[in-house]
Parts: structure tokens; C-alpha cells; sequence
């Protein structure tokens, strides 16, 4: 077959099984030993203070929210392996969710100063103080871009389902860069208007993973890379591409939960599906605890619940 | 009759006189090219640490980055068994390893509170927050490490959040974040030191109404805004650079005004006292901040500035009127004269004063201050403001009618030149157009200035720009205003200097009797300061 991934992706490595059980504790080698089959991001990792923690997170975030976004959806965020072999819609998905959950991350972990050498974004490479003194800094999403792409080696020119695997993350990057708020403040006495700045601030990253999730609806199958090509052109609302049909999800959808009758009809593939009502627990009548303000105390309430499963 | 240099400067000297002051001016945007933007804003998301003794005494123990425990909101598990007082938001400034330079002038945090939505509980769409903070301030040793923190500033300051939540189009709303506007925490007239914290902790008591409308936060983010080293430093040249021009300008005017038989005319007081305003404005007294611990800095720089407008404001009005002679009883170049007109501007600037003064200037003993927090605070700034925005108005109705006498007057004489004899008619045209020219210039200048701003703060908001272009078309503006006003005042300064050329003109009786059109070089009117005003109230009397 023409599509077939050789390499080891970061990807793959992040979403198998072997990462999840590794040990999060111990020294920054041992940290970093998941990507110990992954020559440049290990190097990353064990070089850069505070980078190691940081992609235990994306791979945290990145899983949980794939999970949460396809809770109803007939694919489950399963990542078999077949799926990195060669670039299925799901394939195309899980790169630009990786590729934005790092670049969100980055992005955080600069404006915490967890993230070592996050530099000034505005002046790129350099790191001397007479830049800061200078001009500032600029906002950290600029660098966490600049910083992703040197990550995911994404501007190395490869073969052709790479570039497609390389689009799609493109995608997740852009998709970060759209959901930047621009907020503004006036700065003078009492606010007033004499100068106005402005900044970015990252909305949060449920939102970049809802939008990723319809793009993955909104996929475009491509021939090869051509047309890769043709479409960074237009470079608003990329879409995601992919090489193969997916397989078919349907046999294996029966038993599963779906959220309401419209979704029930796509996720069971017509089969049908069983309501029953069961009595859960729900928070309710919440109130403050009088002591603490970040904590909110409620009570358990029986409620019932409609619960649809597949058949 | 000695007239000012404008009426007897040949049109090819004017000429060259405007080019050179519009290349003075073009270079003043051109330097802005070289600065950076004039401010900056780094977002920094505080560190939650844990305090274990919240009731000991917080003077001079502070909770950095690398505190003993530090725990994520986001995680509800990880804040049991945790009260609000043990909670401690650590923002430690600025990022980076970097460290503050002197030339960054001032610092300005706003802090941003992201809550998220929680089943069962809707927040009030203000919330009142209490914020108890403490600055504190260190500084670089010379073997690279840092002197320990030492106690800053503390206080206990309320603050109002707008937050809205739009419940219909979000489908999954728990954790879900509100869209709560930002609060302003301190300002701080001058870094004087390399390393600020900021320990922050919200205070819970219910029965003083303490955070009690708080939903449940996430992040704390504190975005800080610094001036600019760059602009700092091209702002401080560019003063640097006029202020001796306009001290050497003025000198050589008040010489020029000495060397003739008379007394200075008002106009020529006037033109001094604008010039050493703009002096003093120019005068670069902030090197001194580079050097010493200026906390009224700021005040100072906002004095200053209204020091300078309140003359400017006066000039044109003094202008106006001496063009126009608003006083028929032949008492000329009193300032008394224009008491009623003067005293808007009097009274505006003083209403600015103590609005200044009661923010900026109780800032220097608490930088967490803000007078809008409380209702008495808000009301008396909000009356000052009306009061100087009515004198600003009835200001501006003034200075708008004598122009519109002005220019009357200028079109009655009009009407009956071409009565005159061709020299004179061709003279007193000449008069007339530098009169408008100037009138011009001061059009322009205002109506560029209003546009800069304009313009400054649309930049500011557009967002494509920043991506390629390092370009910061703010601080081009900000100089290139700045400088223009300088240009301007330079060109009052010279144009309005008394001639000493003998120009062949006409002579005006001191009583306003009748006007011989001769052109007897000899006879001098002391008082009169530019043919034009004799002119005018030659137009006047008539």
C-alpha cells in the first residue's frame, strides 16, 4: 500500500497503552523515558527544564478530551494501532488534537514561568535582557507556535502521507491561533483611554477540542498531496484531510450509551436501541461552605435519568 | 511700525521657514519608527500555594513560585481540607529569569479571575471581590542571585467584576468559564526595584459580605504593564532634543522684544509663558528616575502636561481675542480683560488636579488604591469630571465665538479692499492669509491630533496586524503628535518675534480716532504688537 507510516510518530507513541501505565515520578530521564523511541522529542524533553511534566500533561489533556468529545460519537477515541499505519479521518483527528493540546500547554506553561527559556515571544531567538528592556515581551502564543512546530518537526519536509499528517496538525495550530481572545485595556489615569493595550488570552481548551471534533465531521479525502498543497492557499478554516475511508465503526457501537434519540439513530447504525430509567445521584442544592470560598457543598439528590444503549 | 516676522517675511522665506519645520516633523514620526511599541503587557498565571498558617503574621513572609505546596484548582480533590485563607495566588514579576530596568518607567496589574460554571449555582452578574494583597520588592546582588523579599505595600481593596454567562448557546455548561471582566489591582509610578511579588489571597467571611458572591475560580492570571525601555528612551531624547531649541528660541524672541522701545504686548507675554511651558514639559527631569526612587513620576508627567494644554488653551483664546478686541474702551492687552474666559479653563484644570490628586496621588502611599471602589469616591470624581468636562464645553463655546467674530470682522474689512490702493491692498491681503494660515496650522494640528488618537486606538484593536509587522504605528503616532506640538509652538515662537525690519507700513491712532492709510515708516505705536491687530481693530472701530 502507498500510505504506509514507517516512522514512529510521536502521536502513536502518545495514544498507545505503553505510555499511559508509564511512571510519572522520578528524574527528567525517567520522565521523559516514554519517548525514548522518539530521537528528537526525547532530546526535547530532557533538555528543556519543565518540558517533561508539560507533555505528561498533553498526553493527560490530550486523551480525556478526545474521550469527552466522542463520548457520543460511533468512533469511542479508540486508537487502535492500524490508525497511525496509514491516515484515516480519526488519524488526521487525533494529530491537530495533539499538535493543539501541546500548543496550548506551551502557552500556559510560559505565562506560569514553569516552562524554562520561554523567551520574549516578540523577539524570537533572542534571550539577552536588553531585548526585555527594550520591547517587552510579547504574547506567549506566538512563541508556543514558533515552539510547536519546532516540536513536531513541521516544517521538515517529508514523505507524502507525512505532509498530510503534517497539514492536520497545522490545522490543530490554527485552530489554537483562532480561539486567541483579543482583550484590551485602557491605560491611563483611572483607565482612561491616553493608551490602549491589548494582549491575547486562550480561551479554554474544551473549546479548541469542540471545534476540532466538527472539523473531523468536515474531513476532505485527498488523492495525494497535491492537493495538500492547493489547500494551504486559503488559509482560513483549514480543513482537515485524510487518504483512507475509515473503517466501519457500526459493529461495534452495540451496548454503548448514546445521549438522546437523534443520536442514538447514528451511533447504534439503525439497530435500535433500549431506554430504561434509572434513579442516579445528582449534585443539587448547593451552597457555600461556610468557611471556604473555592468549594461549593451539595447535596445528593435521587433524580431519574433516561439512559439510552445501543443494541 | 515694527510688525511680527510673519506679516514681514517675504513668501519665499516663509516657505522655506514651513518646509523646514515640516521636516523637523517628519523626522519626529520617522523616530517613532525606531521605538517600540509605548507599553507592554506579559499575562502571568499566579501559582496557587498553600499557606499552613494563615493567622501568623504575614509581614515579611512571602510564598514564591517555588513554594513548599502548591495546588491546582481545576482539581476540586486537590483543595480538600483547604479554607480560602490558606490559599495563597503567587505572581512573582516578570517572567522569564528577566529583570526590571528603571527605563520601563512604571507598572500597572490587572487581574483576571476565570471562574468556571457550576451546576446549581449562577453567580450574580457583579460580584464584589475582596482582595487582600502584598507587594513586596528584591533586588539583583552582583554575584547574580538576589537580595531576600522585603515588605512592599499591603492592603485590602474591593473591586467590582462584571461576569456574564450566556446559558443558551453553550450546550455542556459545567466548567464551562464565565466571561467576567478584568479588574485593576495596583499601580506602581516607578521601578525602581528589579523583582516584584505579589502574594494575593481572597479572604472568605460571611458575615462582612467578604468574596461571598465568588463561583468557583480556576485561574488567576495578573496581566502586568510596563512602559517600554525603547520608547522610554526615544520619548527621552525627543525631550532632550527640543528642550534647549525652545529655551534658545525663547531666548532670542525675549531679546527681539527687549531691543524695541516698548512695552511686551499680552500676545508676546502669552507666546513666552506657552513657550515655557512646553519647556518645562520638555525639561527630561526623568533621567532623574533612573537614578532615584520617583514614585510621582506619573503625577508629575500628568502636571506637567496640564500645565502646557491649560496655556495652549489660554493662547488661542488670548489670540483670538486680541485679533478681535473684545474690549471697546480702549484698554488694550490686559489680561483682566479676559478673567470671565480664563476661568473655564482655571476651573477645569483644577477639577483634573484633584481628580489626579485624589487617585494618583493617594496611589504613592497605596498602590492598590482606586477610587472607584467606593460610592462617595465615585461620586466625587464623577463630579469633578462633569465640572471640568462643563468648563471644557463652555470653553470651547468661547473660543469658537470670538473666532467666528475673528473671522467676521476679517471678511467686513474685506468687503472694502478693493477700495484701497493696490499696495496696501496687496499688504493687508498678505496679513489676512498668514492669519488664516495660522489659524490653519492650529486646525490641523488639533484635528490630526484627534485622529492620532483615534487612529492609536484602532490600531491597537485591529488583530491582523501584529502577525508579520513589527511595525508600531502607536508609538509613530505618539511621537509624531508629540513632536508636532513642539513644531507648532516653535513656529508661534518665531513667527510672532517682533521685526526689526522697517517695513513700510500704515499707522494707527492710539484712541482709535481716525486711521491714516500713510505709509509713514516712522511713527510706532508702542502697544501694538502686529499690524494685523491694528488691522483688526481698526475693523472694529469701524
Amino acid at each position: 500500500m502507498r500510505t504506509i507510516l514507517r516512522k514512529k510518530s510521536f502521536v502513536a507513541v502518545l495514544f498507545s497503552n505503553r505510555s499511559a501505565t508509564h511512571n510519572e515520578t522520578g528524574s527528567v530521564k525517567n520522565q521523559c523515558r516514554w519517548l525514548k523511541g522518539l530521537k528528537h522529542q526525547n532530546r526535547l524533553c530532557v533538555k528543556r527544564k519543565g518540558l517533561a511534566q508539560l507533555l505528561q500533561e498533553t498526553r493527560k489533556l490530550t486523551i480525556e478530551s478526545c474521550k469527552y468529545q466522542f463520548q457520543y460519537e460511533q468512533w469511542p477515541c479508540s486508537a487502535v494501532k492500524k490508525f497511525f499505519k496509514k491516515v484515516y479521518r480519526e488519524t488526521a483527528f487525533m494529530y491537530s488534537l495533539v499538535t493543539s493540546a501541546f500548543m496550548y500547554l506551551v502557552a500556559r506553561g510560559c505565562a506560569e514561568g514553569k516552562l524554562a527559556n520561554c523567551k520574549c515571544a516578540s523577539h524570537g531567538k533572542s534571550e539577552n535582557a536588553s531585548k526585555w528592556q527594550w520591547g517587552g515581551c510579547g504574547d506567549n502564543t506566538k512563541f508556543a507556535k514558533t515552539f510547536t512546530n519546532k516540536f513536531f518537526q513541521l516544517k521538515r519536509k517529508g514523505d507524502k502521507p507525512r505532509n498530510i499528517l503534517k497539514y492536520n496538525s497545522d490545522v490543530g495550530i490554527q485552530v489554537v491561533v483562532e480561539n486567541e481572545e483579543r482583550k484590551c485595556k485602557c491605560h491611563g489615569l483611572s483607565g482612561a483611554c491616553t493608551m490602549k493595550i491589548c494582549w491575547k488570552r486562550l480561551r479554554p481548551f474544551e473549546v479548541i477540542a469542540r471545534e476540532l471534533r466538527n472539523r473531523y465531521h468536515n474531513a476532505i479525502q485527498v488523492e495525494s498531496d497535491n492537493n495538500v498543497h492547493f489547500l494551504e492557499k486559503e488559509d482560513t478554516n483549514q480543513k482537515l484531510v485524510y487518504l483512507e475511508n475509515s473503517p466501519n465503526f457500526c459493529p461495534f457501537t452495540a451496548g454503548r450509551r448514546c445521549k438522546n434519540t437523534d443520536n442514538c439513530a447514528t451511533l447504534c447504525c439503525g439497530r435500535g436501541f433500549s431506554s430504561s430509567i434509572h434513579t442516579v445521584k445528582e449534585t443539587c442544592k448547593c451552597r457555600w461552605r461556610n468557611e471556604s470560598l473555592y468549594q461549593v457543598t451539595c447535596q445528593q439528590c435521587d433524580k431519574d435519568e433516561t439512559v439510552y444503549t445501543c443494541q | 511700525m515694527p510688525g511680527t516676522i510673519l506679516e514681514n517675511l517675504s513668501g519665499r522665506k516663509l516657505s522655506v521657514l514651513v518646509i523646514i519645520l515640516l521636516a523637523c516633523q517628519l523626522t519626529c514620526f520617522l523616530v517613532g519608527l525606531i521605538a517600540p511599541s509605548p507599553a507592554k503587557s506579559q499575562p502571568i498565571l499566579s501559582t496557587v500555594c498553600v499557606d499552613n498558617h494563615p493567622d501568623a503574621d504575614k509581614t515579611n513572609r512571602w510564598f514564591t513560585r517555588q513554594c513548599e505546596r502548591t495546588v491546582d484548582l481545576s482539581h476540586e480533590k486537590a483543595t480538600v481540607g483547604l479554607d480560602a485563607k490558606n490559599l495563597v495566588f503567587v505572581v512573582q514579576m516578570p517572567l522569564y529569569n528577566a529583570d526590571f530596568s528603571r527605563w520601563q518607567q512604571n507598572l500597572v496589574g490587572i487581574l483576571q479571575v476565570d471562574m468556571v460554571y457550576q451546576k446549581g449555582r449562577k453567580l450574580d452578574p457583579v460580584v464584589e471581590l475582596t482582595l487582600d494583597s502584598r507587594l513586596a520588592f528584591s533586588d539583583k546582588t552582583p554575584d547574580g542571585g538576589s537580595t531576600p523579599w522585603q515588605y512592599f505595600a499591603h492592603a485590602e481593596e474591593k473591586r467590582y467584576m462584571d461576569c456574564s454567562f450566556d446559558e443558551n448557546s453553550i450546550a455542556e455548561k459545567e466548567g464551562y468559564p464565565y466571561n467576567c471582566t478584568m479588574v485593576p489591582l495596583f499601580e506602581l509610578g516607578s521601578i525602581y526595584h528589579d523583582y516584584y511579588l505579589l502574594n494575593l489571597r481572597l479572604p472568605y467571611n460571611y458575615t462582612l459580605k467578604k468574596n461571598v458572591g465568588l463561583g468557583k475560580i480556576e485561574d488567576i492570571y495578573l496581566h502586568m504593564i510596563h512602559m517600554n525601555g525603547g520608547f522610554t528612551r526615544v520619548w527621552i531624547a525627543l525631550k532632550t532634543f527640543f528642550f534647549p531649541i525652545i529655551v534658545g528660541i525663547m531666548i532670542w524672541f525675549w531679546r527681539r522684544v527687549h531691543m524695541l522701545n516698548r512695552t511686551p504686548a499680552l500676545l508676546e507675554y502669552m507666546v513666552m509663558a506657552l513657550g515655557g511651558t512646553l519647556a518645562f514639559l520638555n525639561l527630561p527631569i526623568d533621567y532623574l528616575s533612573l537614578i532615584f526612587d520617583m514614585p510621582y513620576m506619573l503625577l508629575l508627567s500628568d502636571i506637567r502636561q496640564g500645565i502646557f494644554y491649560a496655556m495652549l488653551l489660554s493662547f488661542w483664546l488670548v489670540f483670538a481675542g486680541e485679533h478681535m478686541l473684545i474690549h471697546d474702551n480702549g484698554e488694550k492687552n490686559n489680561i483682566k480683560q479676559y478673567w470671565k474666559h480664563l476661568s473655564t479653563i482655571v476651573v477645569g484644570c483644577l477639577c483634573l488636579l484633584i481628580f489626579d490628586l485624589s487617585e494618583r496621588g493617594i496611589q504613592l502611599i497605596n498602590p492598590f488604591f482606586s477610587i472607584w471602589v467606593t460610592p462617595v469616591g465615585t461620586n466625587l470624581a464623577l463630579s469633578f469630571i462633569i465640572l471640568a468636562g462643563i468648563s471644557a464645553s463652555m470653553y470651547f463655546i468661547f473660543l469658537c465665538y470670538m473666532i467666528w467674530r475673528v473671522f467676521k470682522n476679517i471678511s467686513i474689512k474685506r468687503a472694502i479692499l478693493p477700495s484701497m490702493s493696490q499696495a496696501r491692498r496687496l499688504h493687508y491681503e498678505g496679513i489676512i492669509y498668514r492669519f488664516n494660515f495660522l489659524m490653519l496650522a492650529t486646525v490641523i494640528c488639533a484635528a490630526f491630533t484627534i485622529i492620532s488618537f483615534i487612529l492609536s486606538q484602532v490600531a491597537e484593536g485591529q488583530n491582523k496586524w501584529d502577525e508579520n509587522m513589527d511595525l508600531e504605528l502607536s508609538s509613530v503616532l505618539h511621537t509624531g503628535v508629540y513632536g508636532m506640538w513642539n513644531v507648532y509652538i516653535c513656529a508661534m515662537l518665531m513667527l510672532y518675534a517682533p521685526s526689526h525690519k522697517q517695513w513700510p507700513s500704515d499707522t494707527v491712532c492710539d484712541d482709535g480716532e481716525e486711521v491714516e492709510f500713510s505709509r509713514l515708516p516712522t511713527e510706532a505705536t508702542p502697544n501694538e504688537i502686529s499690524s494685523l491687530t491694528s488691522f483688526a481693530t481698526k475693523a472694529s472701530i469701524e
